[in-house]
């Protein structure tokens, strides 16, 4: 332990982030946001669509994710995404054509299954978003 | 001795052969490159997941009156059973397709001994749906274009079988497919998928006590059917990147059987005309002497 986080992002398809080293780590988790420190506690968390902020020093960066959960041991940070984008993949125009995309279908919804599935689309578009085009 | 131009038609014919080989080899070669990348970028989900799934499966205290922890683990007599056969999308691999179907088609015939009551299956890539839809057996789900498959899809998929399993109405699901050992070696498997198993040893909550949020009976509930949808998905990542490589195996051993049998021909070939040749020699020659 050297008093710092170790971050990791993975979905079933490819790994976001490995291992990546920083001071403080942000998670979406279901029930609010959680900031995470070295030392911190062993937690398991449910995740739910939102921003992974972590700093470095006086860096900050951003994935966005997709449910999934986190699971932090020591000072190792582990994030098991259903999807996770990094800035440096995400495509601002083609992500806000499907936010438009899904905020269109949850204005349609019938269902709750198809309201809640509308609703994740369209607020991880949005967290993309927010990774792409900070403040 | 076969005749000249026969022979050289067989010899053109067979070099057609092996570009065709050859070409369907280097493909294989650079696709197995890539699905073997994309099972290989499975392992760190894979390896966390069943790791956290095993530390709250011990957390979670057994519920008094012996129920299963979550109905995604309940096992039942299996009378209902379903089969789910992964196969590949294309032939040219040597026994790859023939040996799921026929493990899956033995699978079948040991049913009743096995108290299953009714198998039905679900065949997942064209070569499997070709092979069942011919035959007399109940048909869930058949779907071709498995390198379209993508975690979603795979997942959709596996929700349906677990609706299915936790209404009641299977009792048990199998997978065969072919697992992926290494470049030369695909060996087909049987594996079952649910009611999931999870090897619950007494240490595996040992080293860290996690807090759990929310409680640990939502984060099991969570976690179990994502684990399911992983499952399927790999399982169906393995099989392709077990297609390619029994795919470039089968297609390497057709190009150096049509290398060794244009040799052979050729040879016969070269004979056919070197005879032809000496016995133009011997008339010209005996029919000059007769002149003498």
């Amino acid at each position: 332990m050297d008093g710092r986080l170790s971050l990791t992002v993975v979905t079933p398809e490819r790994a976001v982030l490995q291992a990546v080293a920083c001071d403080e780590v942000t998670l979406p988790a279901q029930r609010g946001e959680i900031g995470i420190l070295p030392g911190h506690t062993p937690l398991i968390a449910l995740l739910g669509v939102g921003v992974v902020g972590y700093r470095d020093g006086s860096r900050r960066a951003a994935v966005a994710v997709r449910g999934g959960f986190v699971e932090i041991a020591g000072d190792a940070v582990r994030v098991l995404a259903d999807d996770a984008a990094a800035p440096d993949v995400i495509d601002a125009a083609a992500v806000s054509a499907v936010k438009q995309e899904a905020e269109g279908r949850r204005d349609r919804a019938a269902g709750d299954e198809e309201l809640d599935a509308a609703d994740a689309d369209a607020r991880f578009a949005d967290a993309r978003l927010a990774v792409v085009r900070p403040g | 001795m076969a005749n000249l131009i026969d022979i050289r038609r067989r010899i053109r014919s067979v070099k057609n052969t092996q570009q065709i080989t050859k070409a369907v080899k280097m493909v294989a070669a650079s696709k197995l490159r890539r699905s073997q990348d994309r099972a290989i970028a499975t392992r760190p989900y894979a390896s966390t997941l069943e790791a956290t799934l095993r530390a709250v499966v011990a957390r979670v205290a057994p519920r008094e009156d012996g129920a299963p922890l979550h109905p995604l683990l309940a096992t039942r007599v299996e009378k209902n059973v379903v089969l789910v056969v992964v196969s590949g999308d294309k032939g040219l691999a040597g026994g790859f397709n023939t040996n799921v179907n026929r493990a899956a088609a033995a699978f079948l015939r040991e049913a009743p001994e096995r108290g299953f009551a009714r198998v039905a299956f679900v065949a997942l890539g064209k070569k499997a749906n070709d092979f069942w839809r011919r035959r007399p057996v109940e048909i869930l789900k058949a779907q071709a274009g498995l390198a379209a498959i993508g975690a979603a899809s795979a997942g959709e998929i596996a929700r349906a079988l677990a609706a299915q399993f936790v209404s009641g109405e299977t009792d048990a699901v199998y997978v065969i497919s072919n697992e992926f050992k290494s470049a030369i070696s695909q060996v087909v498997s049987t594996k079952k998928l649910l009611p999931i198993a999870l090897e619950n040893s007494a240490n595996a909550a040992g080293g860290a006590d996690y807090l759990y949020e929310p409680s640990p009976e939502e984060i099991l509930g969570t976690l179990l059917p994502r684990f399911l949808e992983f499952q399927m998905y790999r399982a169906i990542l393995e099989s392709q990147a077990a297609f390619f490589a029994a795919q470039m195996t089968a297609m390497d051993s057709a190009t150096k059987n049509a290398g060794d049998m244009i040799d052979s021909l050729t040879l016969t070939y070269n004979r056919a005309r070197q005879a032809r040749i000496t016995k133009e020699l011997i008339e010209i020659v005996s029919g000059a002497a007769a002149l003498e």
